[in-house]
C-alpha cells in the first residue's frame, strides 16, 4: 500500500502548510475580505475594483484608521463567476482571515456564498454585478442599481423621438432576462408595440438568424440587454443584415468595440453615471489619487469600490462607538439601519434600500465617433 | 418567404462554412482514423497566425499565406512529434485522444498566455452590406462561400486526379493494402494533416475576417468539424460536405419555430437521430 | 478550522468524481468528456426533488443517481453501439448541450444565477451545516463509493471488463455482450457522478451550471490520468494532488492573469506527458497484485497432456446432445462484399461426434464462412440450423451460450490477464457478471467464483497448463498461448468447437500433441469444425474435408479421397 501511504503525506503536508499559513492574523487590523474576478475573462473588472479599493484604504490608514483599527482587506478570485472558487474562497476568508465583510462581484459568485453568509453572519456587498436575484437577500447589499430601474430612462428618450415599435433580443442569463420583461412592460405602457422577442445563448457570435427575423419584423428600434461581448455581436449582425433602426441596450465596453467596428455608431445605453468631471471635491480628490498613481481616469466599477470601503469605514465607526466588535457582522449590518444615508462619491449622498439596492445619478450615453457621449442626465 | 430565403442564405453562407471545417477534419479522421482533438488548436494557431504577421505590418495576402504555411506546419508537427511515436507503441485510440485533448488544452493556453484573453479582429478585409430583393449578405460572406467551394472542389480534384491523392484514398480504404503496394502509410499521414491543417486554417482566416479570435475560438470550430463528420458519414468525404451543409441550414432555419437558445440542441437532436437510425452517417459506408 | 474541512470536502467530491470517471475511463476503456455535466445535473435533480417535495436529502441523491444513470445509459448506448470514437462524439455533444440548456431553462435551473438557498443535509436530527459537520456524510458517501467500485472491479464483472480493453472480438467469442458491459459500466459511473452532484449541491446549498462546464470534465480526465487509468488508489492520489495542490498556490502572493491558462497549460501538459511517457499514471494497474499470486487448487500437481487428460467426462448438458448425425446444418449460406461474392451457396453439415475440415485456397472464402457460422458476419442469404432451431441471424455472442464456440487464428488471448483469469473469463452465466447481482447475492457470486476456478483448474490441467495459473499470459511460450487459447475455448464448454487454424506458427512436434488433443476432444462428444492449411493435420484428424474454392462447396469427402484428385491439388496449389 505504498500509495495510501504517498496520499496521507501529502494531506499532512498540505495541512501543515494551510496551518502555518493560519496564524498571521494581526488582531490590531480591520481586515475585509474581497472576492472578485481576479483572473479568467472578467479579469479587467477584477483589476479596476481592487484599485479602488487600495487607494480608499491608502486614504484611511493615512488619516490614522478609523478608532484604532488599521484597515486592510484580503482578495480572492472566482474565476470570472465561476461557484466554486467563491465558495472556497469564502471558507478561507471566514476561517483563515476571519473577515466579518466581504466585498464580493458578479451574480453567480455572490449567490452562492449567500447561504453560508447569512448562516455565519458575515455582511456582504456586491458593487459590480445588477441583477434582480441579489434583490431581498439577508445580509446582502447591492451599491449598483437595478438595471431594470434604469432601462425605463433610455426607452423614454427614444419613446420621445418618436419611435413606437420595439424588437428585444437578450441573453438567456437572469439579469438580461429580468431587463427584456421590465424594459417589454414599460414599453408597453407608454403605448409602444414589441414586435419579436428573441431569447439568445449567452457568448453566441453569430447572430445572422436572429437579425434576420428581426429585419423581417421591421421594428423602430432594438432592445438588446445582454451583457459582454454579446451586444457587440448583436449589433454588428443587425448591421450586417442592412438594419438601420437604433439599438439600445445596458453595457458598453472597449472590449466590445473590437467586435463592432464602426458599427456600434449611434448604440444608446443609460447607466449610473460616475462622472469625473464632477465638482463635487470628494470626487475630485479620489480622480486625483487615481490618476497619479494609475495615470487614467477611474472608472465607475473603481468608484464603487472605493465608495464600498468607506461606507465600511463609516460602519466600523458606528460600530466601535457602540463598543462592539467590528469582526461581528451582524452589528456591521445593523449599523446600516442606524442611518442608510451614505456619502456617495458620485456627489451627494446615496441610500441603502430595503430590497438590497440603492440609488444613484444616472445617464444616457450614445456611441459617437466610437466613444460614449452624454446626451442626457438624470439625478439620483 | 422573404425570411424564409434570407435564413435559407444564412444556413448556405454558415454551411459552406461548416462543410470547409469538416473536409479538413474529416481527410485527416477517414485517413488515419486519429481522434484529432487538436485540430481546434491548430484552428486558433492558424488565426493568431494570420494576426501575429498582420501585426508585424505585412500586407493581409502574404500574412494569409506565411500563416497558412506556419499551420500546415504545426499541423505536420503535430502528426510527426505527438501522434506517430504512439501509433509506434500501438497505443489504444483513447491514449491518442488523451493526448490530443492535451495538446488542444495545452496549446490554447499558450496562446491566452501569449496574447491574452482579448478580443483580437483581423482587419483590411472591405466589408460591405449587397442586398438582393428580400436577401442581404455580405461582400465578406459572398467572399466565404465563394472561397469555401473553390477550395472543396480544388480538394476532391486533388484527390481524384493527382497520384499523392490516389495514394492517399487508398490508404484511408485499406491501409493494410496500401502498404502492399508499396505506399509508405506513415508518409501519407503526414502529409494528410498537412492538408487537413492547411484546410482549417483557410477556415479560420474566414472566420476571422468576420469575427474577432479569441483563445478558445477552437472548441467550436472542432465540434461543428467533427460533428459534420460523423453526421455525413465516416469513411465518404462528401458526407461532411453534406453534413456540412446541413448542419448550416438547419441551425438557421429553427429559428422560424424555435427559440434560437435551442441551436445546440437541435444539432444534438440530429446527431443522435441519424446515429440511431443510421449509424455509418448519411452517406457512410456500413460499419462491420 | 472549516477552511481545513471545506477543502477536505471538496477533494472528497473530487475523489469521488475521480473513481467514478476512472470506472468508465480506465475500467471501460471509454472516454467520457461529459462527466460534469453528469455531476451537475445530479445536483440539479437533487435540489429541485428536495425543495419541492420537501423530502430528506438522502432520496434527492438516490432520485438523481437513478435519473441520470438511466438518462445517459439510454442516451449513450446507441453510441457505444457503433464504435469508440462514437462515446467521444456524443459526450462532447452532450456536455455542451446540457450546459446551455441548463443556462436556457432558466424556469427551471435559475439560469446562469443557479439555484440558491438548497436544503441542508440533515439525518436523524443531524443537520450537517457546516462543513466539518458535512464531514462525515462525505467520507460515508466515499467509502460507499469505493466499495463498490472495489467490489465492481474485482468481481467477475470486472474481469469481463478488462477483458474488453485488450480484445473485443474475443470477449464477444466467448460469449460476452460487449455492448451490455460497457453501458452498464458507463451507467454506474454516470450515477456515481450524479449521486457527488446532489451532496455537493446539498453541501454548498447552491447549484449553478458553473460546476457543469466542459472544463470541469477535463479537469476530472486530467485527474484520472495523473493518478493511473484502472486504479482506484491512483484515482485518489490525482484527485488530491490536482485539487489540493490549486489550494496551496492560492496562499503564495501574486495570483495573476496567467494562473487560468497557465492550470489549463499544466493540465495538457500533463496529459500530453502521462499518455506518452507514462500511460499507467503515478500508479500502475497491477501495482497491488504484484507481490501477490492466487493459490490454486492442486496448483503443484500439475500434468503434461498425455492420454488420460484426454477423455473428457460428460456433464450432463453435454449428454443433452448425446445423439448421433448432423447436429449443426448451413444451407445456402452467401455473403457478398461490394461485388465480391465471398461465400456463394454455401452448404455444410457437422455431425456429433466427428472433425470436419475446411480447406481451399487462399481466399476462398473459408474464414468468412467461418465468421458467419459464429456470428461475426451476418449472412445476405441462407440458413444456420444448430440442434434443429434455426440460428442464423443470432450474434456472435450468443453463441458460446447456446453451444458454439470459436478460437482465432492469431490465438486472441488476453496477454495482459492471468492464465486462471482467461479461462475464468470463458465461463458461461455468470451471477458476478451482473452488477445487481453482485451486490444483492454476493454468497451466490462467490460460491459460483469457487466452482468455476475449480473448473477452470481442470481445463489448465489438461493442457498441462496448470502450474501456471497465476502468471499473466504474454509471459508463456507461443506454443502455451495456443494451448491457453484451446483450454480457454474447453472453458466455454460448448458442444461444437470451430477451430481456426489452430497449427499455424507451430512446429510439427506441438502439431502431433495437437492431433492427440482434438481426437481426444472428438471421442469425448465434442464436434468439431477446423479451417486448416495444414494438410498433415487435416488427413491425420479430419473425418470429412470439405472442399472450397471460390465461396462454393466444389467436393466433399474423406481426406484421401480428396487429396487423390488431380483437379483439385490444381486449384488448391495453384498449378
Amino acid at each position: 500500500m505504498k500509495s495510501g501511504k504517498l496520499i496521507g503525506l501529502i494531506v499532512v503536508c498540505v495541512f501543515m502548510i494551510s496551518i502555518s499559513f493560519s496564524f498571521t492574523a494581526d488582531a490590531k487590523e480591520f481586515k475585509f475580505g474581497q472576492i472578485l474576478a481576479m483572473t479568467g475573462s472578467g479579469s479587467w473588472y477584477g483589476m479596476t475594483m481592487e484599485r479602488g479599493t487600495g487607494i480608499a484604504i491608502e486614504e484611511i490608514n493615512a488619516a490614522g484608521g478609523v478608532k484604532g483599527y488599521n484597515f486592510s482587506y484580503v482578495v480572492e478570485d472566482h474565476k470570472s463567476g465561476l461557484t466554486t472558487p467563491a465558495q472556497n474562497a469564502f471558507r478561507k476568508l471566514t476561517s483563515i482571515d476571519k473577515v466579518s465583510a466581504i466585498l464580493s462581484s458578479f451574480s453567480a459568485p455572490t449567490l452562492s456564498i449567500m447561504s453560508m453568509a447569512e448562516q455565519k453572519k458575515i455582511i456582504v456587498f456586491n458593487g459590480g454585478a445588477s441583477s434582480p436575484k441579489l434583490m431581498n437577500i439577508p445580509f446582502l447589499h447591492n451599491t449598483r442599481m437595478l438595471g431594470d430601474e434604469i432601462l425605463p430612462f433610455t426607452l423614454k428618450y427614444l419613446w420621445d423621438k418618436g419611435y413606437r415599435t420595439m424588437a428585444t433580443i437578450y441573453a438567456n442569463q437572469t439579469a438580461p432576462i429580468s431587463l427584456n420583461d421590465a424594459g417589454k412592460k414599460y414599453w408597453e405602457s407608454l403605448g409602444g408595440k414589441v414586435v419579436s422577442e428573441q431569447m439568445h445563448e449567452t457568448g453566441a457570435t453569430d447572430f445572422t438568424s436572429e437579425a434576420s427575423v428581426i429585419k423581417a419584423k421591421n421594428p423602430d428600434i432594438i432592445l438588446c440587454p445582454s451583457t459582454g461581448l454579446d451586444v457587440g455581436y448583436v449589433i454588428k449582425a443587425v448591421r450586417k443584415m442592412g438594419i438601420k433602426a437604433p439599438i439600445c441596450g445596458t453595457e458598453h465596453s472597449g472590449d466590445m468595440e473590437k467586435v463592432t467596428g464602426d458599427a456600434s455608431e449611434g448604440y444608446l445605453f443609460a447607466s449610473e453615471f460616475f462622472d469625473v468631471n464632477s465638482d463635487d471635491p470628494w470626487t475630485k480628490t479620489f480622480v486625483a489619487a487615481f490618476k497619479k498613481k494609475f495615470n487614467e481616469d477611474p472608472d465607475f466599477y473603481a468608484a464603487n469600490y472605493y465608495e464600498l470601503t468607506y461606507i465600511l469605514k463609516e460602519l466600523v465607526t458606528r460600530v466601535v462607538d457602540k463598543g462592539g466588535d467590528p469582526y461581528d457582522g451582524s452589528l456591521l449590518e445593523k449599523a446600516i439601519w442606524d442611518n442608510p444615508k451614505f456619502k456617495s462619491i458620485y456627489g451627494g449622498y446615496m441610500k441603502f434600500k430595503e430590497n438590497g439596492t440603492c440609488e444613484k445619478p444616472v445617464v444616457l450615453f450614445e456611441i459617437k465617433g466610437g466613444k460614449p457621449m452624454v446626451i442626457k442626465k438624470r439625478s439620483g | 418567404m422573404g425570411l424564409f430565403l434570407q435564413l435559407l442564405t444564412r444556413g448556405i453562407i454558415t454551411g459552406s462554412l461548416y462543410a470547409l471545417l469538416g473536409v479538413s477534419w474529416g481527410i485527416i479522421y477517414n485517413t488515419t482514423r486519429t481522434f484529432h482533438f487538436a485540430h481546434g488548436f491548430i484552428y486558433t494557431f492558424a488565426s493568431y497566425s494570420i494576426l501575429v504577421f498582420t501585426w508585424m505590418s505585412v500586407p493581409l495576402i502574404p500574412s494569409l499565406l506565411l500563416g497558412l504555411f506556419t499551420a500546415t506546419l504545426a499541423g505536420c508537427a503535430v502528426e510527426y512529434f505527438a501522434y506517430l511515436p504512439m501509433r509506434k507503441k500501438s497505443a489504444s485510440q483513447l491514449s491518442i485522444f488523451l493526448t490530443a485533448m492535451g495538446i488542444m488544452i495545452a496549446g490554447q493556453s499558450l496562446i491566452h498566455l501569449v496574447f491574452g484573453p482579448d478580443s483580437r479582429p483581423l482587419e483590411g478585409f472591405p466589408e460591405h452590406v449587397i442586398s438582393l430583393g428580400t436577401v442581404t449578405f455580405t461582400t465578406v460572406d459572398l467572399f466565404t462561400v465563394l472561397l469555401c467551394w473553390i477550395v472543396i472542389v480544388c480538394l476532391f480534384a486533388f484527390l481524384g486526379h493527382t497520384k499523392a491523392g490516389m495514394m492517399i484514398r487508398a490508404v484511408s480504404s485499406n491501409p493494410e493494402k496500401a502498404t502492399f503496394i508499396g505506399i509508405d502509410s506513415r508518409r501519407i499521414f503526414v502529409l494528410v494533416f498537412g492538408i487537413g491543417s492547411l484546410l482549417v486554417g483557410i477556415a479560420a482566416f474566414l472566420s476571422t475576417i468576420d469575427k474577432p479570435a479569441t483563445p478558445n475560438i477552437g472548441l467550436g470550430a472542432l465540434l461543428i468539424s467533427f460533428i459534420t463528420v460523423f453526421l455525413g458519414g465516416v469513411g465518404r468525404l462528401g458526407g461532411a460536405v453534406l453534413g456540412g451543409i446541413i448542419l448550416g441550414i438547419a441551425e438557421s432555419l429553427v429559428i422560424m419555430v424555435l427559440p434560437t437558445e435551442y441551436k445546440m440542441m437541435v444539432i444534438f437532436l440530429i446527431l443522435f437521430l441519424v446515429v440511431l437510425i443510421k449509424p455509418e452517417g448519411l452517406l457512410g459506408k456500413k460499419i462491420a | 478550522m472549516e477552511y481545513l474541512a471545506h477543502t477536505l470536502n471538496l477533494a472528497f467530491i473530487f475523489v469521488i468524481l475521480t473513481v467514478s470517471l476512472n470506472l468508465i475511463l480506465g475500467y471501460g476503456g471509454m472516454a467520457s468528456m461529459a462527466h460534469a455535466a453528469f455531476f451537475c445535473i445530479g445536483g440539479y435533480i437533487s435540489a429541485i426533488v428536495t425543495m419541492n417535495l420537501g423530502c430528506n436529502f438522502l432520496i434527492g441523491v438516490l432520485t438523481a443517481i437513478i435519473a441520470t444513470a438511466a438518462v445517459g445509459g439510454a442516451l449513450s448506448a446507441p453510441f457505444i453501439k457503433v464504435q469508440e470514437e462514437y462515446l467521444i462524439l456524443f459526450t462532447i455533444a452532450f456536455q455542451m448541450v446540457v450546459y446551455h440548456l441548463m443556462l436556457s431553462l432558466y424556469n427551471i435551473t435559475g439560469g446562469d444565477s443557479g439555484i440558491f438557498g438548497v436544503p441542508a443535509a440533515s439525518l436523524f436530527g443531524y443537520t450537517a451545516d457546516t462543513p466539518a459537520r458535512f464531514l462525515p456524510f462525505m467520507a460515508a458517501f466515499l467509502f460507499i463509493v469505493y466499495y463498490v467500485a472495489f467490489k465492481i472491479t474485482k468481481s467477475p464483472f470486472g474481469r469481463v471488463l478488462k477483458g474488453i480493453r485488450e480484445d473485443e472480438k474475443a470477449v464477444s467469442s466467448l460469449g460476452k455482450n460487449v455492448i451490455k458491459f460497457k453501458v452498464i459500466i458507463f451507467m454506474v459511473g454516470t450515477g456515481i457522478a450524479a449521486g457527488a452532484g446532489g451532496v455537493f449541491a446539498h453541501y454548498t446549498r447552491f447549484i449553478s451550471p458553473t460546476i457543469g462546464s466542459l472544463d470541469q470534465s477535463i479537469l476530472i480526465i486530467a485527474m484520472v490520468v495523473l493518478g493511473g487509468t484502472a486504479n482506484l488508489g491512483g484515482s485518489a492520489l490525482g484527485a488530491f494532488l490536482l485539487i489540493i495542490i490549486p489550494e496551496v498556490l492560492n496562499f503564495l502572493p501574486g495570483a495573476s492573469d496567467l494562473i487560468v491558462p497557465l492550470r489549463g497549460f499544466i493540465y495538457g501538459a500533463l496529459l500530453i506527458f502521462f499518455m506518452r511517457f507514462r500511460p499507467e499514471g503515478l500508479i500502475p494497474e497491477y501495482f497491488h497484485l504484484r507481490s501477490r499470486k492466487r493459490t490454486l487448487p492442486g496448483a503443484r500437481t500439475g500434468k503434461q497432456p498425455a492420454d488420460d487428460c484426454l477423455h473428457f467426462s460428460m456433464t450432463s448438458e453435454e449428454k443433452m446432445f448425446n445423439r448421433t448425425g448432423p447436429i449443426l446444418e448451413v444451407k445456402n449460406l452467401s455473403k457478398s462484399f461490394g461485388g465480391l461474392r465471398a461465400v456463394d451457396n454455401f452448404f455444410m453439415s457437422l455431425d456429433k461426434g466427428k472433425i470436419t475440415a475446411l480447406v481451399g485456397p487462399n481466399g476462398c472464402g473459408k474464414t468468412t464462412a467461418f465468421n458467419l457460422v459464429t456470428g461475426f458476419l451476418k449472412p445476405d442469404k441462407g440458413q444456420i440450423h444448430f440442434a434443429g432451431k434455426e440460428i442464423t441471424n443470432l450474434p456472435a455472442y450468443k453463441m458460446p451460450h447456446i453451444g458454439i464456440a470459436r478460437s482465432w487464428q492469431d490465438i486472441r488471448i488476453f496477454q495482459g490477464m492471468t492464465v486462471m483469469d482467461n479461462l475464468l473469463l470463458a465461463r458461461q452465466s455468470q451471477a458476478g457478471e451482473s452488477v445487481i447481482r453482485l451486490f444483492i447475492m454476493p454468497w451466490r457470486v462467490r460460491r459460483e467464483e469457487e466452482e468455476n476456478i475449480k473448473k477452470a483448474f481442470f481445463y489448465l490441467s489438461s493442457m498441462g497448463l496448470a502450474e501456471k495459473g497465476s502468471e499473466i499470459a504474454r509471459n508463456l511460450s507461443y506454443a502455451e498461448q495456443k494451448l491457453l487459447a484451446i483450454a480457454r475455448l474447453l472453458a466455454t464448454e460448448a458442444e461444437i468447437l470451430l477451430l481456426d487454424e489452430p497449427s499455424s506458427g507451430v512446429d510439427p512436434n506441438w502439431v502431433k500433441q495437437f492431433m492427440q488433443i482434438i481426437r481426444g476432444l472428438a471421442a469425448s462428444g465434442k464436434t468439431i469444425c477446423i479451417v486448416e492449411h495444414n494438410l498433415d493435420l487435416v488427413r491425420g484428424v479430419s473425418d470429412t474435408v470439405y472442399f472450397m474454392a471460390e465461396g462454393q462447396k466444389i467436393a466433399q469427402g474423406t481426406a484421401e479421397q480428396l487429396m487423390a484428385d488431380p483437379k483439385l491439388g490444381e486449384i488448391y496449389f495453384g498449378v
